[in-house]
């Protein structure tokens, strides 16, 4: 999925676009990059990166 | 968090060290819900029964989807729906599982099949299309066919059905409840039915007492122990094994006759299998006894 101009979307709305992202994208050898994952959504890596806590739980969480 | 119970992770450099895929990559992931083992057994599952195409194929692409494994679903090919497939087939399964999971009696008719393969139901010598009424155990698949383990309440024993035989399937609104309990037809009263022990002493689906039966076999025991998890075998020389199995007798006789051809399995008891196999081979052998001469089996004798 690509979505561009997520300027006014929701912390909610984001959250669900990267697990549909993960879901449709990713398996155990496959990853997805916070980058790709921004380019994606059309928003900056910072956003995604501060996004993904709520995604994965902060314990998951390396740079 | 993790969403539907799964988790959500990173995949390092060196996770992919020994990664099987051409095109492993680092990254954030989130766990499939199927391994692939699981899709494959799940796929080939659904394959086995032999459904609508386009229902096979949509179940199917949500299995591989669910173990991130979409872009193998080419490999799959084309699949086509039976030529004589029944619309209800699928209706069938859903009351069926209702059925047994709330131990309800069920009324249906049954179908053969009618001279260019169409399903017909089945009529009496009046021609009135019979209708049937069964307590319902258990859907399973045997030897590629998906069958219903139930009580016909017009017989004393299990029968085994083809779920894809079934037409009018309905549970009646008014009296539903069962004539017969599975544990009355366990042959060890006041224990569980035990289904693994019932479904291994029967190569084929059906009913009769199970019974020890002494065989031997020649060379390999791959017709035994593909067929029968307990059986009991004793090697006797280089190329002979002697073998005790507990088993149905007539699904016996069927599983023997296959290997026929083989030369390689002696029953020794009981001696009603030894009779019918003699009897069998009697018959085998009159019906082709003038094929060397007229090329056609002797259909008068």
């Amino acid at each position: 999925m690509a979505v561009s101009h997520y300027a006014a979307v929701s912390t909610a709305e984001i959250v669900i676009i990267i697990l549909e992202l993960l879901d449709k994208n990713t398996d155990r050898e496959h990853g997805i990059t916070a980058v790709w994952i921004a380019n994606q959504l059309g928003v900056t890596e910072k956003t995604v990166r501060s996004h993904l806590p709520y995604v994965a739980g902060n314990a998951a969480i390396r740079s | 968090m993790q969403p539907f119970g799964r988790k959500i992770g990173r995949i390092e450099h060196k996770d992919l060290k020994h990664a099987e895929s051409a095109d492993p990559r680092p990254g954030w992931y989130i766990e499939p819900i199927f391994d692939t083992a699981q899709m494959r057994l799940l796929a080939d599952g659904a394959i086995l029964s032999r459904s609508d195409s386009e229902y096979l194929h949509d179940l199917i692409a949500k299995v591989y989807a669910f173990a991130g494994q979409s872009s193998q679903l080419s490999a799959l090919g084309k699949m086509s729906t039976p030529r004589n497939y029944n619309r209800e087939f699928l209706n069938n399964i859903e009351l069926l599982n209702d059925a047994i999971v709330h131990e309800w009696a069920i009324t249906f008719r049954y179908c053969t099949y009618d001279v260019d393969g169409t399903l017909v139901p089945r009529k009496d010598a009046d021609g009135n299309v019979k209708k049937y009424a069964a307590d319902p155990y258990r859907l399973m698949y045997r030897n590629g066919k998906y069958y219903l383990i139930c009580h016909m309440h017009q017989h004393n024993n299990l029968s085994y059905l083809h779920v894809e035989r079934f037409r009018d399937l309905a549970v009646n609104e008014s009296n539903h409840s069962l004539m017969r309990t599975l544990d009355s037809f366990n042959p060890e009263p006041g224990t569980p039915f035990d289904w693994d022990k019932h479904m291994g002493e029967r190569p084929y689906p059906m009913d009769d007492k199970a019974i020890p039966i002494h065989l031997r076999i020649k060379d390999t025991l791959e017709p035994i122990y593909d067929w029968f998890d307990a059986a009991q075998v004793t090697q006797l020389d280089k190329h002979t094994y002697d073998v005790w199995i507990t088993a149905n007798e007539k699904a016996t006789l069927w599983w023997a006759l296959q290997y026929a051809d083989d030369r390689i399995i002696e029953i020794l008891s009981p001696p009603s299998l030894c009779d019918t196999l003699r009897g069998d081979g009697e018959y085998l052998a009159s019906l082709y006894a003038d094929v060397g001469s007229t090329g056609l089996p002797n259909h008068d004798s």
